[in-house]
């Protein structure tokens, strides 16, 4: 039972459950720029407050935060980066009852969409 | 009766009596030897067979008179009585003179003498054609009803009028792994799950004395521990008289309907804050410019 990945409760999700180092697992790029480096990552790392976003043959590191808005029924992630500020919803947390494994979808304001796994 | 008081014409009367009798009840009746054969038959037999007592000697009346399936189990049975003095009973075809076959029960008993040795064999065959055709169309019936029962899609069942449960279809012993010992009665409460059991047996509690069709969706335990979600479907049967005498049931999977349907929400849940989003971050873009227009 332990490894059945259960839908979070988005209007309660505690900020520590979005943190960690995802690996981009799939992805929608919509009409999102294919040679940035997020629609190219293939590892986040959420940190304390430091971003780290990996990609074949590019890197960059910034900070992010988590924000919510009265308006939506689920937090999004503030994104800083060097070149560019960027906002992401949390479309759907599930995680394992003991939290060892989970999944995010974040969807851009560019339109890409990100399943993201943990580990 | 005192035999001294009794008239010396009563042999001859009792046996026109015997005579009558034996030609008047609708069976048709025969008399044996302790070896077989036979010594005497009744009107009725010759009306049906067309055999009198002087075709029955040797086997001939016997091969053409059983349907061909039956001769060899009647000389088994018969062979049996013969052999042991049991009780001879037997259900076979004769043959009417007219043609066509028809089925009797044919039923013997030995008379025995003083010293308990056989003297006669006393045998009837009664018609039991028309209840025989009834049974097998009635197990014909059955036999479809229960090919029917057992690959329909769903789930089914029947119940008395109090909900007690007496039948389930193969499907429910398949998905359930059960078998009828385990579930008559109430005993389907056991492949219910416990955080929706009790809901489920208060409705149906108040359904069963109601006697009104019902609706229902809950999850079963299926045999290898899963749940999965069941839309239940029971239908009161009546009489003429409108009395309940029956329910069936029917359980229908709706699991993947279920997840659809959320699939669907959560969709239409995802887009909606997928909208606000856009629209929120278009009102951000928008103070950003008023802020650089005012600079």
């Amino acid at each position: 039972m332990s490894d059945l990945l259960l839908d979070v409760n988005l209007q309660q999700v505690p900020d520590d459950y979005l943190a960690g180092a995802w690996r981009v697992a799939h992805r929608v790029l919509n009409r999102a720029d294919p040679a940035s480096t997020l629609a190219q990552a293939t590892t986040l790392l959420l940190g304390g407050q430091a971003l780290e976003l990996q990609a074949p043959s590019q890197h960059e590191t910034g900070s992010w935060a988590v924000q919510r808005d009265e308006l939506l029924n689920r937090p999004y992630l503030s994104l800083s980066l060097p070149t560019e500020d960027l906002r992401a919803l949390v479309t759907r947390l599930r995680r394992t009852t003991d939290g060892a494994r989970a999944q995010l979808n974040l969807y851009f304001s560019s339109g890409l969409e990100m399943q993201l796994d943990r580990p | 009766m005192d035999a001294s008081t009794a008239s010396p014409q009563l042999p001859s009367l009792i046996e026109n009596e015997f005579q009558l009798l034996a030609d008047f009840i609708p069976q048709l009746v025969w008399i044996t030897d302790p070896t077989g054969d036979h010594l005497y038959f009744n009107q009725r037999w010759v009306d049906y067979t067309g055999y009198t007592l002087a075709d029955s000697v040797g086997p001939d009346m016997w091969n053409n008179l059983l349907h061909p399936d039956d001769r060899a189990r009647a000389r088994r049975i018969w062979g049996h009585s013969l052999a042991t003095g049991d009780n001879y009973e037997i259900e076979y075809r004769f043959k009417a003179k007219e043609g066509g076959y028809r089925w009797f029960l044919g039923q013997a008993s030995p008379r025995r003498d003083a010293q308990g040795a056989i003297v006669t064999w006393f045998g009837t065959c009664t018609d039991i054609h028309d209840q025989k055709l009834t049974g097998e169309a009635m197990a014909e019936r059955e036999a479809e009803f229960t090919t029917l029962a057992d690959n329909v899609a769903q789930l089914s069942w029947m119940a008395r009028p109090d909900g007690h449960i007496y039948w389930y279809n193969k499907r429910w012993y398949d998905f359930t792994g059960t078998n009828l010992a385990e579930m008559e009665g109430w005993g389907w409460e056991q492949v219910h799950h416990p955080d929706h059991i009790k809901p489920v047996v208060d409705f149906v509690s108040q359904a069963w004395a109601k006697g009104q069709p019902w609706e229902l969706t809950f999850p079963l335990k299926r045999h290898d521990g899963e749940y999965r979600w069941f839309l239940t479907r029971a239908v009161p049967i009546r009489n003429e008289q409108d009395e309940l005498v029956r329910w069936l049931g029917t359980n229908t999977d709706v699991t993947k309907m279920r997840e659809l349907q959320e699939q669907l929400q959560n969709s239409y849940a995802d887009l909606e804050a997928k909208v606000t989003f856009r629209n929120l971050e278009l009102e951000h873009e928008v103070q950003q410019l008023r802020k650089q227009l005012g600079k």
